[in-house]
């Protein structure tokens, strides 16, 4: 069955027919070219394919295409603002946290979302809330680092406009 | 992916007409992080897929007066997010939903789903069983209510008839009540668990507990009562004088079976501890850890 299917991807409206059975992660990557989202292990177990849906982080590798009628769904694709790279962007560049890189998309989509709601978290409280993410290189000390780094970024305003 | 049609109906009307017309053939979807991977695992095979998150008045969470209801599309944090102020829930269910899936997960999955799913080693099952939640029913024949321990058949089976919905959960709030969650798993987080027991007690005259509830899981077939457990403590004065008695007794009656995780003599041995440990906890004598 094909479903009509209206929705804001990065702040861009798209209006596709889809099948029932396409998830959002093929969507995104196969018919979008949105390819921040990667397909890791397809079963909601390594985060890799995570995206924020009307601001809230999730699995899109479980999802449906067709579920995402009227929805805003946001990448990593989403996060610069230009040139501008998102602080959990910078942050994670600045504390050498990308190793093969697989993971990180799907980190900094979490992070994004878990630092707006606690913008002074505990290690634990980071620990906790990315453990539905894994990373193969292991390179866990620095993702921490960096989206501990990152809260302090965000909580510090700009000094330029 | 297994191929199959998705529905998505406005109203519950609708959505039981295309459950009771597609019979076996369909199943309703919530969050969909169970049922999606089931598909593509093809351990589920239906042709039909009716999605609930559109029908409006499925996903309230109200939490006023003397209980808790949680629409049956209510994701599992947003749960975790009503109860985060309430002492008794948070000992009991909000322990339990900690260990369910992961943090991102439960932005998705919804209460309606894992129960509907009837997974019985869920570690949120014996503090909802516990507290006495009831559920209410949707189907053509007009609305139901269940307890929760009526609604839970086994694994993987409900009381759902042909096109009926799980519509609502209802959590009572337990007036003076305090309560303890103690699980022990596979791994410290995640894995499967292979002893939970949760508990509700309330503080009664001479030191001893007015009401006593407990539950253990993943140790038998379904979560169970440990009605012995909650009858020893009943008539302990003071109820701590009763705890060493309850735990033994809790170990013998709870059922326990053996599997690829555990034997049944091990669950035995730790359920004793987890129960006297929890019951340390919630009538407030400390103990060991």
């Amino acid at each position: 069955m094909k479903h009509p299917l209206g929705v804001t991807i990065n702040g861009v409206p798209y209006d596709r027919v889809v099948e029932s059975r396409r998830t959002l992660l093929d969507f995104l990557r196969d018919e979008l070219g949105i390819t921040g989202p990667k397909k890791g292990c397809d079963a909601g177990d390594c985060g890799c394919c995570m995206v924020l849906i009307d601001g809230v982080p999730m699995h899109s590798c479980l999802i449906l295409a067709a579920e995402m009628e009227g929805r805003q769904v946001t990448t990593i694709e989403g996060l610069a603002r230009g040139d501008q790279l998102h602080p959990v962007q910078e942050a994670f560049i600045r504390c050498g946290a990308v190793q093969c890189g697989f993971c990180i998309p799907g980190i900094i989509i979490t992070a994004k979302a878990f630092l707006e709601e606690h913008p002074n978290p505990t290690t634990d409280e980071v620990i906790e809330a990315i453990s539905g993410h894994l990373c193969r290189c292991t390179g866990y000390l620095q993702i921490v680092d960096a989206i501990m780094a990152a809260a302090e970024a965000m909580r510090v305003p700009p000094q330029h406009a | 992916m297994y191929g199959f049609d998705y529905h998505a109906p406005q109203s519950l009307s609708e959505a039981t007409a295309l459950l009771a017309q597609h019979g076996a053939a369909a199943k309703p979807l919530a969050g969909g992080t169970d049922l999606i991977l089931h598909l593509k695992e093809r351990r589920l095979k239906p042709r039909h897929l009716v999605d609930l998150k559109r029908i409006p008045g499925l996903d309230h969470l109200t939490a006023e007066g003397s209980e808790l209801r949680v629409g049956a599309v209510v994701p599992l944090r947003a749960l975790e997010r009503a109860i985060a102020g309430d002492e008794l829930l948070q000992a009991t269910v909000g322990a339990g939903l900690r260990q369910m899936k992961s943090p991102t997960l439960r932005n998705r999955a919804t209460l309606g789903g894992v129960l509907a799913n009837a997974d019985v080693t869920a570690d949120l099952l014996p503090p909802l069983l516990a507290l006495g939640t009831t559920v209410a029913l949707h189907g053509p024949g007009g609305d139901r209510v269940l307890p929760l321990d009526e609604f839970l058949l086994g694994a993987s089976r409900t009381a759902l008839g042909a096109g009926e919905i799980l519509r609502e959960v209802t959590i009572p709030r337990v007036a003076g009540g305090r309560g303890f969650f103690q699980r022990l798993g596979l791994k410290r987080v995640g894995g499967p668990p292979l002893v939970i027991v949760a508990g509700v007690l309330v503080p009664g005259p001479e030191g001893g507990v007015a009401r006593a509830s407990l539950v253990a899981g993943a140790v038998g077939p379904r979560p169970a009562r440990l009605p012995q457990v909650e009858q020893i403590l009943l008539a302990a004065r003071p109820a701590v004088s009763g705890i060493e008695q309850a735990a033994a007794a809790g170990a013998g009656e709870a059922g326990a079976v053996s599997d690829l995780w555990a034997t049944k003599e091990y669950r035995q041995e730790i359920l004793e501890v987890l129960l006297r440990r929890g019951l340390q906890a919630a009538l407030g004598t400390g103990g060991d850890r």
